[in-house]
């Protein structure tokens, strides 16, 4: 296991490294010079050179990168162009918001899509198994945002259940919970749609692929009930791949957020990047992006590492 | 009873009667219906310049937000007044080409990543592999936001940005295709006979994985259509006033309370053409990658 363990931890080392590169290019490659922006339209000839050498821009590109770096790993992410204050300081702010809407969209995901997998398998070639199937491939192809407008539409115009936008009522004289739950729900209902059909088809095709071993009939013929064949001999086993999708997916979602809280304003991660990006305010796009991602690599080593904690094959291959 | 003969003569041993993969693909009912309303969007959006609709752009302060069927408006009019079918028609033409552009570009780009790494193998697999790996640790969404971040909002940005985040797709699937393909004793033959490594790729490996390529790319295209659109959403994609599906939702979304059909319609018009897709790319995967049916 521990072996195990340290070749993982090892292979993340390059993909952050990687990781790091990229999000160190993306903003020194684009068209534009940083430098023209930050100065006053008159500046001068010497002015824009001393500016560029202050800046550490006269400099080769790799050794910018390592200085970067360097930096990076202190835990500075650079300032915002905009408010002036520490990107890490901006990004810590809105991640928690990004967490929670993500963690309940996952949560609703396995809520409702793992019962329509089991259902459609367990019933598989019957309507219900079609339904749940056909469900599971208009949930997929229905784009986020849109998916988020009509709720929008029905249970904020027309019925006006819920709350549209923001994490709490702004005219409230306290912040409480219930009025957070209020806000939640259409967000992650939103952001955990697609995510509901992929665990349906995954949670179906994997049991049905368990259901088919030797030992599911081996239950059967010692006269367990059918109930408790399907569900704690092949339910328990079609969960281990379940484990690492659910990686993937966490990463599906973070970048699912930035869609769902720009149409409902949801103060997160995401909406912290586009108001960046119309700011054309680099720092803080690109130290959100570099957050985003190393979450994301951290997210699926945790994933794979429970993987071969519940499946030890795994730590073999 | 069936004697040792007979059963030489059994059915099954004899060549499999080949039916064409269009005919196999047309048995199921709905992935023809799909087939058909892609095909007819498709052909809306070509023909859109000598179609008998109003112009797209044309501005009519008199009849805004006018709601469907009204004043001969068959979808209404948005907030400037325009027409909204002929802005849905219009909108198709640059919402496919950024759904299909970015898909294409991800493909070649891709694929030609997947080709080299799979042929020579070794290092060269090891470097090219790994390199995809960085871009798929990005979550997608949020790569193709940064990269649009840095080359500036625009419709050939965001098609160049979902191509950047969508190439290692195309990189795997081919990478593994040709894994395989290369160990064909046609492939052996033709370089005992000094076919040079180029032309074995193109003229030997190629034709023979088109199928997995096929279905990647019809699958893929769907998810690309969404994509730009979520870009053109966010305000990154296509320009006003140029029509596209998404912009049409975003400009339409500050009217959300009193013409809630602004919004409807574009999102279900993606809704509509990724799901045909999706239907259509599934069916052709069971029809054309064998080894897939069994699972």
């Amino acid at each position: 296991m521990y072996s195990y363990l340290f070749r993982r931890l090892l292979q993340t080392i390059p993909v952050m490294f990687g990781v790091s590169i990229v999000a160190f290019l993306i903003i020194h490659l684009a068209p534009g010079d940083p430098v023209l922006m930050l100065l006053p339209q008159e500046a001068t000839q010497s002015d824009i050179e001393e500016m560029r050498r202050s800046l550490g821009l006269d400099r080769p590109l790799a050794i910018q990168y390592f200085s970067w770096l360097q930096s990076v790993l202190s835990g500075d992410l650079g300032q915002s162009l905009f408010t002036s204050r520490p990107v890490i300081v901006e990004v810590l702010e809105r991640f928690p918001n990004t967490i929670l809407l993500t963690v309940t969209s996952i949560f609703l995901a396995i809520v409702f899509g793992m019962p329509l997998g089991i259902l459609a398998a367990v019933k598989r070639g019957s309507s219900l198994d079609t339904g749940s199937m056909v469900a599971s491939v208009i949930g997929w192809s229905m784009p986020n945002f849109w998916i988020g407008l009509m709720l929008i539409i029905v249970f904020g115009v027309w019925l006006k259940w819920l709350p549209t936008s923001g994490m709490y009522d702004l005219m409230a004289e306290e912040r409480t919970l219930l009025d957070l739950l209020r806000h939640l729900i259409l967000p992650s209902f939103t952001l955990a749609v697609s995510h509901m059909a992929y665990v349906a088809r995954f949670t179906r095709s994997s049991l049905l692929e368990v259901l088919n071993q030797d030992y599911i009939r081996t239950a059967r013929a010692k006269g367990l009930r059918e109930q408790f064949v399907v569900l704690r001999h092949g339910l328990r086993n079609s969960l281990i791949p379940i484990i690492s999708v659910l990686g993937v997916t966490i990463g599906h979602l973070l970048g699912g957020a930035v869609i769902v809280e720009a149409v409902f304003a949801w103060p997160g991660l995401g909406n912290l990047m586009i108001k960046g990006i119309f700011a054309r305010d680099f720092p803080l796009v690109q130290g959100a992006m570099l957050f985003a991602a190393v979450t994301f690599i951290f997210v699926n080593l945790v994933a794979d590492i429970l993987y071969a904690v519940v499946d030890p094959r795994i730590r073999y291959q | 009873m069936t004697t040792v003969l007979e059963a030489f003569d059994d059915k099954t041993d004899a060549p499999v009667k080949q039916v064409p993969f269009w005919r196999r693909l047309a048995r199921r009912k709905a992935s023809t219906v799909c087939f058909a309303i892609v095909l007819t969007i498709v052909l809306l959006a070509v023909l859109a310049p000598i179609l008998p609709i109003p112009d797209p752009n044309e501005i009519r302060s008199a009849n805004r937000l006018v709601g469907p069927g009204e004043k001969g408006y068959l979808l209404g009019a948005d907030e400037l007044g325009r027409d909204v079918l002929s802005r849905l028609i219009w909108g198709a033409r640059v919402s496919l080409m950024a759904g299909f552009g970015a898909s294409i570009a991800a493909l070649l780009f891709g694929g030609a990543i997947g080709l080299v790494a799979g042929f020579f193998g070794k290092w060269v697999d090891t470097i090219l592999m790994r390199s995809t790996d960085v871009i798929l640790a990005f979550p997608s969404i949020l790569l193709a936001v940064g990269v649009v971040a840095a080359l500036g909002p625009g419709l050939n940005n965001a098609m160049i940005a979902v191509a950047i985040a969508g190439f290692p797709l195309y990189a795997r699937v081919v990478r593994g295709s040709v894994l395989s393909a290369r160990e064909n004793t046609y492939v052996e033959a033709a370089r005992s006979i000094g076919v040079s490594n180029f032309r074995i790729m193109w003229r030997h490996i190629l034709p023979n994985i088109l199928a997995p390529i096929i279905v990647a790319l019809s699958l893929d295209v769907g998810i690309k259509i969404v994509i730009t659109s979520s870009l053109s959403f966010l305000g990154l994609g296509a320009q006003p006033p140029t029509a596209d599906w998404g912009n049409m939702i975003a400009s339409g979304k500050d009217y959300i309370r009193v013409s809630a059909h602004l919004v409807m319609m574009p999102g279900f018009a993606i809704f509509l053409i990724a799901l045909c897709l999706n239907v259509v790319g599934d069916q052709l995967r069971d029809v054309l990658d064998p080894r897939l049916t069994n699972t």
